[in-house]
């Protein structure tokens, strides 16, 4: 039974769903967590889905905060959730352009569109849409000697963006010409030989990875989130030199911490462990907490790794997303593992705990392993995936 | 129930509080919401199942802002947090506590209660927001002083006094100067100083060493304690918890020492502003009429630092003029001046840039050379005696006994 309408498992709430109708790129999502605003699901009356359903949306492009989701499909934008300060609105948005990517926090939401232009949607405000303008700064870019040997300073010019992200006290983008803003400034300009593979933002920190695999970390670290060995403010990308050489292959940042795997299947993670989001038990014994703060990206092993019945079988991470603070990975058999917070039923975990600090198994995707893509939001996750999917229930818990 | 009635009625109209709620919608949202629903209770009580239903979402949605603003509370600096937002905290503090009461009135039900007020304390801004703060604060302190009474449980030692020592101090010693005295040898020339005889009248000196007092005063109250001697090793951490049980931890005898927990480790209530979270214990000492020098000398931080023998201190600085107090037990101090700043090794890096990597208490001279060029002057401070400090001068604190000190900090 591969693929097949019928592969939905069945404790799934299908039936609102036209299954007929999903085209190419589009995915169907899952989702569990906070939803007393109903931004997940306006089927859905539960303020917490405590478990994976399947939710109203299609979207390419999702991304979830406190308040509200916003999906993207193509040149339409959905924004639902508390909007105006009523619970389960909805508001639609046509871009004049297609959406190439979202970010968002609890005031407004990013939208990137394929021709570079960015605007801002406040959440809790009338005013609607704005552009936002990244002008470049012409001190980061080399400056060009005329014939008279003046040098022509070209003005301030308004610049292409290619990647977006932000938090609650932060906004990055990054420039087709890899010019680095904070906010609307400029702030540094990378060379031209480095190529950004994902751009991330947590609360009050941004990372970059990039091809090569180096991680890039600025913003606020007050909390060890820029994983730089100590705790202080960056104005400026500077690389984590402590897993330099390592080669990363995807990143991820929502609260206070971060996480990325390496190419040989490693976890690390660090920054702010308040809820066991790192997969870093707490508590040394019942009443002393372990140190909450870790400066340095930490190894961080899923201890038991019930995925594959068979042993021989070598499963490991591939990809991570995080939460505000949780801690999502996804492994290459289609497994996926969590680690945090669970009192909203973030982690999709099939019991009440409230938290996890250390990585435990959650359900597991067989036929459509390569196509599944993990969003953690503020207290959600999400898991879209392109094809309809198998899922399997571990009955062990 | 009927307290929570009571409680309800003292809460403000949600005019009242609409300047705080402006900009942050979802905390609007939430509170509105539950000011009607505790309006509709009231009205109907005994409750019916509908009203029910909306206390139940409600406090779920209450707890949600209480979980979402903990996050921004958390997010940058504290001192930058926004005002309204640590409002906000604490107003939703004050429904949690309703909630609660309406649930149940069962002791332990009213400790979590105490610990919801300690949060909007400590995390949250309870002063300033309403008419009735003051009356709402009170009931609930009332509530908790006849129905919690930590030294129930708990039977604590008093701490015999030290009989005084003569030791050396390197010094300028200063039996109970007058203002002029002390703005005349320490305040304009910054120097330091030993101050004798100064808090004698103090009644804490006697109150406190009778740990039974604090406990039964503050017993239940939630505050920061550092763990680990030192605050610059790996192995140190700071944590809320209730002081009764760092108390019990830490002075009541003989120690508990479990095979497994072997490793006994030190926790220290330090650099706390306890005397704003419990202003009773204020009433046992004033403030040294020394602090009325400075430009402002309205601002007085006055923080407690209690511990068992073994708190360390590092070589650090301060920005301000500081009056430390020996309350009971003695402290063993090693002072250095600001101009041997650069031969004291200061840490780099934004954050311990104050403190030094030697260990004043044994400096290696091979690791830090140039430390064989710093004048360090030592003295022990004895209950009822005062230290006092000008700005930026470095100082090594380690208690030699159990010991309560009140530090005074002022510009």
């Amino acid at each position: 039974m591969e693929g097949g309408t019928e592969s939905i498992a069945c404790n799934y709430n299908v039936d609102h769903l036209a299954t007929s109708d999903i085209k190419h790129n589009e995915k169907r999502w899952l989702a569990c967590g906070f939803n007393q605003f109903g931004q997940l699901s306006k089927f859905h009356d539960e303020r917490i889905i405590r478990y994976f359903k399947e939710i109203d949306v299609r979207a390419t492009h999702l991304i979830s905060s406190w308040s509200y989701v916003a999906a993207a499909n193509g040149c339409s934008l959905q924004i639902r959730g508390l909007i105006n300060s009523r619970t389960k609105s909805e508001k639609l948005i046509k871009a004049e352009n297609e959406i190439k990517c979202l970010a968002g926090c609890d005031r407004y939401c990013l939208i990137l569109l394929n021709n570079g232009t960015v605007y801002k949607y406040g959440i809790q405000c009338e005013d609607g849409l704005k552009e936002v303008i990244f002008q470049s700064n012409e001190s980061f870019t080399p400056k060009n000697k005329s014939i008279f040997g003046k040098t022509t300073s070209a003005c301030a010019s308004k610049v292409k963006i290619e990647k977006i992200a932000c938090g609650n006290n932060i906004m990055i983008a990054l420039g087709l010409s890899n010019e680095v803003f904070t906010g609307t400034t400029q702030v540094h300009c990378f060379p031209k030989h480095v190529r950004s593979k994902q751009l991330v933002c947590g609360f009050e920190h941004a990372l970059m990875l990039t091809h090569n695999g180096d991680i890039y970390a600025w913003g606020n670290g007050l909390r060890g989130q820029l994983g730089l060995g100590v705790i202080g403010v960056e104005e400026k990308p500077v690389l984590i030199e402590a897993i330099a050489g390592i080669k990363i292959i995807c990143i991820a940042a929502a609260g206070w911490h971060s996480a990325a795997i390496s190419a040989f299947g490693d976890i690390y993670t660090w920054g702010f462990n308040s809820n066991g989001q790192l997969g870093i038990k707490m508590y040394k014994n019942c009443t002393i907490k372990e140190p909450a703060i870790y400066v340095v990206p930490q190894v961080v092993d899923i201890m038991e790794l019930t995925c594959c019945d068979n042993k021989e079988q070598d499963c490991f991470p591939t990809k991570i997303a995080t939460g505000a603070r949780h801690t999502m990975v996804e492994m290459n058999c289609g497994a996926v593992y969590a680690a945090g917070w669970n009192a909203y039923g973030q982690l999709g975990l099939p019991n009440n705990e409230l938290y996890t600090d250390h990585f435990q198994y959650v359900l597991k995707f067989k036929n459509c392993k390569d196509n599944v893509e993990i969003v953690s939001g503020s207290w959600n996750t999400l898991i879209g995936t392109r094809e309809s999917s198998k899922r399997e229930i571990n009955e062990n818990i | 129930m009927e307290i929570a009635y009571k409680l309800i009625n003292l809460l403000p109209q949600i005019d009242e509080i609409k300047e705080i709620l402006k900009s942050n919608p979802e905390g609007e949202f939430i509170l509105k919401k539950t000011f009607e629903t505790f309006n509709g209770i009231q009205k109907q009580k005994p409750s019916t199942s509908d009203s029910d239903d909306g206390v139940e979402e409600c406090y779920f949605l209450v707890q949600a802002l209480l979980d979402k603003f903990w996050e921004v509370i958390h997010t940058g600096h504290f001192s930058e947090v926004p005002l309204d937002v640590r409002k906000t905290y604490a107003l939703a503090s004050f429904c949690k506590i309703i909630f609660l009461l309406l649930e149940s009135m069962e002791k332990s039900q009213i400790e979590k209660c105490n610990e919801v007020l300690d949060d909007a304390i400590l995390l949250g801004c309870s002063q300033n927001i309403f008419s009735n703060e003051a009356k709402f604060m009170n009931l609930l302190t009332e509530l908790f002083d006849s129905e919690l009474d930590p030294t129930v449980d708990l039977q604590l030692p008093i701490i015999e006094p030290l009989p005084r020592s003569s030791v050396d101090c390197d010094i300028l010693r200063l039996d109970c100067p007058s203002l002029e005295e002390f703005n005349e040898k320490c305040f304009t020339p910054q120097v330091p100083a030993l101050l004798l005889n100064t808090i004698r009248h103090w009644p804490a000196l006697e109150k406190w060493r009778d740990l039974n007092y604090i406990l039964k005063l503050a017993g239940n109250r939630t505050v920061p304690i550092e763990i680990g001697s030192n605050y610059t090793t790996d192995e140190w951490s700071q944590q809320l918890m209730k002081i009764k049980d760092f108390l019990k931890r830490q002075f009541s005898q003989p120690k508990q020492q479990s095979p497994n927990d072997d490793k006994h480790e030190i926790e220290y209530l330090a650099q706390h502003e306890l005397f704003e979270q419990i202003p009773l214990l204020k009433n046992d000492f004033s403030i040294p009429d020394y602090c009325l020098l400075g430009e402002h000398k309205e601002m007085v931080d006055i923080k407690a630092w209690l511990g068992p023998k073994g708190t360390i201190s590092p070589m650090h600085y301060d920005p301000k003029h500081n009056i430390l107090c020996q309350i009971f037990g003695s402290k063993k101090i090693i002072l250095a001046s600001p101009k041997d700043s650069d031969n004291l090794y200061p840490h780099e890096g934004e954050f311990l840039s104050n403190t030094s990597q030697i260990n004043a208490a044994s400096p290696d001279l091979e690791k830090y050379p140039r430390l064989s060029m710093v004048k360090f002057y030592d003295l022990t401070l004895q209950a009822g005696d005062c230290l006092y400090m000008p700005p930026k001068w470095w100082h090594y604190v380690e208690s030699e006994s159990p010991s309560f000190s009140v530090s005074f900090w002022w510009e």
